[in-house]
């Protein structure tokens, strides 16, 4: 369920789920009852607290928030008696406040008595949203004798300074990457489009978790329909946890079962801004660095950000051979295997004497062979991923000597399987995207069964049924291959190659 | 769902039941690199096939001729060419594969019996590639020149492809030859290979293409032009490219390189007579100059340019009167610039072309264009110096 935070948690559906909770726990009934009933009892105190109005009585209060942060070890109650008597009581988390400001404020209100300055905050009446803001890092200020508590944000917590995006990094352009932290990443992009019509709208996911996290939208470029599909999709969301923009990204995305990615994630502020620039929509999850980007076509994870920045010629070339890259990352394997086991024809005669010539005495079929070594290099990539990087590298340098050397040499697998690997894994690094490199790793293997079986003939069959796919596949309304198939009028814009920007208008709304 | 998941299923299962699949590793394949085609003593058909053993030339990169060959040289005798095939075949651990045969050579004693019963296989069989080179052996038999061991290549039925090429006889493939013996207007011509006499320090053999053999309408050979003659046959056939002319000028030798050679030929029937227009063009440059002559000058290159002209036209008229008279055979395709210009009056011609060509009355010009006189104008300096 998903509400604006401003509306607050809506009582009555939460307080429905408790009921179906508990109904749940009767019907269960023998061991599980007893936790669930006990979780049930719970939710369902929980919720009546929430409906709660903030007291006049200070005491009241702080017995209500007691009850509801009971074994909350985090949370501070730090209760202060003028010297009038009357009271005050501080609600707050210890890591998530900045402790000068709250001395400020305590010292302002016990020596100089000025109450009046808790006025800049902002007062709320209902102890759900108290309890939903401290849980924020807020701090809440009870006063005796008034019927609502004011909500300070002090907060300051300990954050991953703003670095390099390690996985998208440009050679030129700028070199700040996205943290953790949805108001620094806001303010990432803030800073690159200084204009109104920016518009960040929050949203809260995970009736747990309770992530926020920020629709933004360039309000001049942005299709409506598309704001309001985006929209639509975000209100069916149903979860409890939203730990990352993943987990958003897999709840709104068109075709699940689809191996290509329909929504584009970066941790570029530069890469985000240039898309709502071109009238996309950015999905900012807070506790994440990836920002996700949609409507995303094929060719937006062929292209790096300082293709902007670099000179567009060499753009241009360097797009192409990306693109020539990622079709063989996919086919090379597959092809080799056809043509050497089902049309020896095609191959140069020269080339198929060299080839025969170091595949004799090789134990295994070549699908057999070209398979091992894939699944080999693979192992080895996944491997070394997670490794520390001191690891890392050794086994990187064990699995180059078993997979190149040692294996050719003790004639298990023929040296241009080695090649083909090789020159597949380099052709699997170009692409500028990580999440649309893994189909094409993906696909590599059924195309190879496939063109180890059925030769060419499979191979083309496959290919077929990948465009085939691709062609069909949308994301948020806007054809995958789009300005490709079908062809637009950006065609040699900004897709295959780069024109100067000179020649290219800006994006206008479509 | 279900439907998609038992469809796929069913799909897998044909794939693995039914068993049709031509799947054959690269290494049980014997690739069958050359044929060589001659007559045994007893009158039938011997075929040899050269066939590459892998394992072999792996090792033959460190020392040239060691030992290894790199291919074996297999023969059968038979009746039929398919049966020849077929002995090849159980000789052999691995499956013959003729998709990468590369040249095909024919005895002279074969070819001048007639190789149309040959022929008929390489035409219905859809496993020969139509780019195969083929010759014919001059004074020799074509198993001997598979026999051979070429310090270039471990084939020698490749060394003689690529001698071809750059030998300027223009690379005659099966296609060409198939394409003459299905017009009227042709003869198919082949060049010709020999296996040169060896020197005292060559262990090698070196294979020659100097001449090309010409064949009447029922695939026989009838006869064989060589050296300057056969490059000028090629000229005027059109399939000349480029090549290098030493004339004698009178006053000392000047040798050209000629490239884009052109061929156009004008015909006329007058009545009974008939006669063929051959021009034949050039542009080159002049790489040789035993003369005295000055060629940066014009009012002496355009002379020489004259002269050249005449003696070369001399030379090609002299070349196809030879043809007609000696072999009475029209490997130059003058008959298919008759059907050309005149296709309805052909269509009485074309049975009788081996009688007519003979009578036809050919006129020949040459046009060669001196472009690049080299380096210098004169001789080297102080040379033929004139005062």
């Amino acid at each position: 369920m998903v509400s604006g935070l401003a509306h607050g948690q809506n009582p009555r559906m939460t307080g429905v789920r408790a009921v179906i909770l508990f109904d749940f726990a009767i019907i269960n009934g023998s061991h599980a009852t007893k936790i669930a009933d006990l979780f049930g009892k719970v939710r369902v105190e929980m919720e009546s607290n929430r409906q709660l109005d903030v007291n006049e009585c200070i005491r009241m209060n702080h017995d209500a928030l007691l009850h509801v942060f009971r074994n909350c070890a985090d949370i501070v109650f730090r209760p202060l008696r003028l010297t009038d008597d009357s009271e005050i009581l501080l609600v707050y988390i210890e890591e998530l406040t900045d402790s000068n400001k709250l001395e400020q404020i305590i010292s302002a209100c016990m020596i100089s008595r000025d109450l009046n300055r808790l006025a800049q905050y902002e007062s709320v009446t209902r102890i759900a949203e108290v309890v939903a803001k401290v849980l924020k890092g807020g701090t809440a200020i009870f006063l005796d004798g008034r019927p609502f508590a004011y909500l300070a944000d002090l907060t300051a917590f300990k954050q991953r300074a703003i670095n390099e995006p390690s996985n998208e990094a440009a050679i030129r352009g700028p070199r700040e990457g996205f943290t953790e932290d949805l108001k620094t990443n806001l303010s990432l992009i803030r800073r690159r489009i200084s204009h109104p019509s920016l518009k960040f709208e929050k949203h809260q996911a995970g009736e747990l978790t309770n992530t926020e996290f920020v629709v933004a939208y360039i309000e001049e470029q942005v299709k409506p329909e598309l704001l309001q599909e985006v929209g639509r999709r975000l209100q069916a969301i149903s979860t409890n946890q939203l730990l990352d923009s993943g987990y958003l990204e897999e709840f709104i995305e068109d075709k699940s079962l689809s191996l290509f990615p329909q929504i584009q994630n970066t941790e570029r502020p530069d890469t985000v801004s240039a898309s709502l620039l071109a009238g996309r929509v950015a999905i900012i999850v807070d506790g994440s660095p990836n920002v996700l980007l949609l409507p995303m076509t094929f060719w937006a994870g062929l292209q790096a950000a300082e293709d902007h920045y670099e000179r567009f010629i060499y753009v241009s070339a360097v797009r192409l051979l990306r693109l020539v890259l990622a079709i063989l990352s996919c086919l090379l394997p597959s092809v080799y295997v056809a043509l050497t086991t089902f049309h020896p024809q095609m191959i140069p005669l020269a080339l198929m004497l060299s080839i025969s010539a170091s595949r004799e005495g090789i134990p295994f079929p070549t699908v057999i062979e070209t398979l091992l070594m894939e699944l080999m290099f693979e192992g080895l990539r996944e491997a070394g991923l997670r490794l520390p990087k001191a690891i890392g590298s050794a086994v990187s340098i064990v699995g180059a000597l078993v997979i190149g050397e040692a294996a050719v040499q003790a004639g298990f697998i023929s040296a241009p399987i080695v090649m083909i690997v090789a020159g597949t894994g380099i052709a699997s690094f170009a692409f500028p995207s990580y999440s649309l490199a893994l189909p094409f790793r993906m696909l590599r293997f059924p195309l190879l069964l496939a063109g180890g079986f059925l030769g060419l003939y499979g191979v083309a069959i496959g290919v077929m049924f990948i465009i085939i796919h691709l062609v069909t596949l949308k994301s948020f309304g806007m054809p995958y291959l789009k300005p490709v198939a079908p062809i637009g009028k950006n065609f040699w814009k900004d897709a295959f190659m780069r024109m100067n920007k000179r020649f290219v208008p800006a994006p206008k709304k479509q | 769902m279900k439907r998609i998941g038992a469809l796929m299923v069913l799909l897998l299962v044909t794939l693995f039941i039914a068993g049709c699949w031509d799947r054959n590793e690269i290494n049980d394949y014997a690739f069958w690199i050359g044929t060589a085609l001659d007559v045994s003593e007893n009158g039938k058909i011997e075929k040899t096939a050269q066939i590459a053993v892998p394992a072999g030339f792996k090792s033959s990169g460190e020392g040239a001729g060691g030992g290894q060959r790199g291919n074996i040289v297999i023969s059968a005798s038979g009746s039929s060419i398919v049966d020849l095939e077929q002995q090849v075949q159980d000789k052999l651990p691995r499956k013959i594969f003729l998709g990468h045969r590369r040249s095909i050579f024919i005895g002279e004693k074969l070819a001048r019996q007639g190789i149309v019963k040959i022929m008929d296989q390489f035409t219905r069989n859809t496993d020969t590639r139509m780019r195969t080179d083929i010759f014919v052996v001059n004074n020799g038999e074509g198993r001997d020149l598979l026999n051979i061991n070429s310090p270039f290549n471990p084939f020698s039925a490749i060394v003689a492809v690529d001698q071809d090429r750059f030998c300027r006889l223009g690379d005659t493939a099966l296609r060409d030859v198939l394409l003459d013996v299905g017009r009227d207007g042709i003869r198919p011509s082949m060049p010709m290979v020999e296996i040169a006499p060896k020197n005292k320090q060559e262990k090698n053999e070196i294979i020659e293409v100097k001449s090309v053999a010409i064949f009447n309408k029922h695939l026989q050979m009838v006869g064989e032009v060589s050296g300057r003659e056969s490059l000028e046959l090629f000229w005027v056939k059109g399939v000349l490219k480029n090549e290098f002319l030493t004339e004698e000028t009178g006053e000392g030798t000047v040798s050209l390189y000629e490239s884009s050679l052109k061929k156009s030929v004008r015909t006329e029937i007058k009545g009974n007579r008939l006669k063929a227009y051959v021009k034949l063009e050039g542009t080159g440059r002049v790489l040789e100059n035993n003369t005295d002559i000055d060629i940066s000058v014009s009012s002496e290159r355009i002379p020489l340019e004259r002269k050249l002209n005449a003696i070369k036209a001399k030379q090609v008229a002299a070349t196809i009167k030879k043809l007609q008279q000696q072999y009475g055979q029209d490997a130059f395709g003058i008959g298919e610039e008759f059907h050309r210009e005149h296709p309805y009056q052909w269509k009485k011609l074309r049975n009788r072309w081996d009688e007519l060509f003979p009578k036809v009355e050919i006129s020949v010009t040459v046009k060669l264009k001196i472009q690049n006189t080299g380096g210098i104008g004169k001789r080297v300096p102080g040379i033929g110096e004139r005062g």
